[in-house]
């Protein structure tokens, strides 16, 4: 696959996402069927809609965690490999799991670099550069994260997600992509997570953010794209919309 | 209910422990005398490499039924090889080359082929020591020079080449363990082999690794067992993989994975060794040795129970 393929002029498209014709089936399902979706720098995008819509699928294409049947991602004017992580790390685009996909067992620091340690060239881990960007990370987005040596099993269930949202910003994305980040937390601590991703926005990262809570979407996004049975349904403005009329929309009862 | 099963859980091994702490205060005097001590060093020693292996599989939540057999079957290879006038390093080299194979041949079936490593390793154990006995046609060759003994097993004192070997292994684990990238995402794959894929780690290639030191380090206990004995059955080994296992176990590992120390694994082999060597020196019945064995792995268990409580 040829890699870096210019199809716009670079300045253009800084932060540019092109989804173009995906489709995704799992045995029996159909979890995208044929999306195309385009996004800007500094949008915050909301994916609605209920379970098994298939937004997590499309998150997780995009980030190349796994390969569509059919169709591509193309970010900056470049076109992504399928299902492959580190390319899509390597071009700005960072993801957090619903689960955040954490090692309880492992300290805090690991799982921040889980997958992308920096080593040394026979492969030692370089724990002082690891701690030295953590810190640096930590500083400026001021995310709640307790001492770097403590395991992720000790943490609050905030603090962990935390970890999860502190890992994707360590490769300093210019797309970020969330699934489902302020699930299963308290009302202070979603605050908190919606506020950095405000804040990551007005920086000029652009956001996909999958959710099924109307106020979430409300309160964080500009835009809102719905997906039903891994169609995409809706693609909308949230200006003038109410709780309701989100909650409509992802039902599909109108 | 709870209380009683509780009860009987706690109090039966207790009793069965003070008669067994009694014994071993009986025999302490000649279990504690510098060559028993060495004795049992040296016999653990020759399992290490072995018992590492098995430690690295349980980290990512595996583990490999056929070691015995492989090192079995590396024992006979290195021993064939000898009797035909193979240098010494090359047949050292072949053996463990084919404990490597042993190792990938389980990887194939359990990690490519996605057969639950209980299957999958029992087909590779019948195979290989099916293999071992085929080119020896079941029986034990002898006869192997001193050579192959003076190379593996050579050394001056009591530091003797596998007891130094075994603990130049054990440092150099521990110290990769908590420092190299590759240790380090055995750690994490076992303890969360989704997460670990989701962040671009590749899990079956691990799996890949583990299996093949896991059979590299099965083979090496076949070498250094033919260098004592001079000969090779293919029958040998047959509790190495199990004794492994336990090993493991009496040490923290936890079989889900993720966790456990390299120490703490090579530490149940040496409190299984001394188990053996207690029941042998209390001058009772060879019998009560697999009963002893029974019994340390009940209260590792226990203590491991107790430990999840203490957590929980």
């Amino acid at each position: 696959m040829a890699k870096g393929v210019h199809v716009t002029a670079a300045k253009d498209a800084l932060g540019h996402l092109i989804v173009r014709n995906l489709v995704k089936s799992y045995q029996t399902t159909v979890a995208l069927d044929n999306v195309s979706l385009e996004t800007d720098s500094s949008e915050v995008v909301a994916i609605a809609g209920g379970n098994g819509a298939g937004k997590s699928t499309m998150l997780k294409v995009i980030s190349g965690t796994i390969a569509p049947d059919s169709g591509f991602v193309e970010f900056e004017g470049c076109r992504l490999q399928p299902g492959h992580v580190s390319d899509a790390r390597s071009h700005g685009i960072a993801m957090v799991f619903q689960d955040g996909a954490l090692c309880a067992d492992a300290s805090v620091l690991e799982n921040l670099f889980l997958g992308a340690e920096p080593v040394t060239p026979l492969g030692f881990l370089r724990l002082g550069r690891m701690r030295q960007l953590a810190m640096e990370m930590i500083e400026r987005y001021q995310l709640p994260i307790p001492r770097l040596d403590a395991q992720v099993k000790d943490l609050s269930g905030g603090q962990q997600k935390a970890v999860a949202l502190g890992r994707a910003l360590l490769y300093k994305p210019r797309l970020l992509l969330l699934d489902e980040p302020t699930s299963a937390l308290g009302v202070r601590e979603q605050n908190t997570i919606i506020t950095n991703l405000l804040t990551l926005s007005e920086q000029g990262v652009g956001i996909l953010l999958c959710t099924h809570s109307p106020d979430e979407i409300l309160a964080a996004a500009k835009r809102v794209v719905v997906l039903r049975r891994g169609r995409l349904m809706t693609d909308a403005s949230v200006d003038g919309l109410s709780r309701s009329d989100l909650a409509v929309m992802m039902s599909g009862n109108a | 209910m709870s209380a009683l099963l509780r009860l009987n859980f706690v109090t039966l091994p207790l009793a069965v422990a003070a008669i067994y702490v009694a014994v071993i205060l009986m025999v302490l005097p000649a279990f504690l005398s510098q060559g028993n001590l060495v004795l049992i060093s040296y016999y653990t020693a020759l399992l290490v490499p072995c018992v590492i292996g098995t430690y690295l599989l349980i980290l990512l939540g595996l583990f490999d039924l056929s070691l015995g057999a492989n090192a079995a079957l590396a024992a006979v290879i290195c021993a064939k090889a000898m009797s035909a006038g193979v240098p010494v390093s090359i047949s050292i080299l072949l053996a463990v080359a084919a404990g490597g194979l042993g190792g990938i041949a389980s990887w194939i079936l359990v990690a490519v082929f996605r057969i639950p490593a209980l299957i999958g390793t029992l087909i590779t154990m019948s195979a290989l020591r099916g293999l071992a006995l085929l080119v020896t046609s079941g029986r034990v060759i002898g006869g192997v020079p001193q050579s192959l003994t003076d190379r593996v097993l050579g050394g001056s004192g009591h530091l003797v080449n596998p007891i130094l070997f075994a603990l130049v292994l054990l440092l150099s684990i521990e110290f990769l363990s908590r420092r190299h990238r590759l240790f380090r995402r055995l750690y994490h794959a076992g303890s969360n082999p989704g997460a670990a894929a989701s962040n671009g780690i590749n899990v079956t290639g691990l799996k890949c690794v583990a299996f093949t030191m896991a059979g590299i380090g099965a083979a090496t206990v076949g070498v250094m067992q033919t260098a004592r004995t001079q000969s090779a059955s293919p029958l040998a080994f047959p509790e190495l993989a199990l004794e492994s296992i336990a090993a493991c176990i009496i040490g923290g590992m936890s079989l889900s994975g993720g966790r456990g120390a390299a120490t703490g694994c090579v530490l149940g082999m040496l409190i299984l060794v001394s188990s053996r060597n207690i029941v042998a020196l209390a001058g009772v019945d060879v019998y009560w040795e697999d009963l002893a064995i029974a019994l340390v792995l009940l209260v590792a268990v226990l203590l491991g129970v107790v430990r999840k409580w203490r957590s929980a």
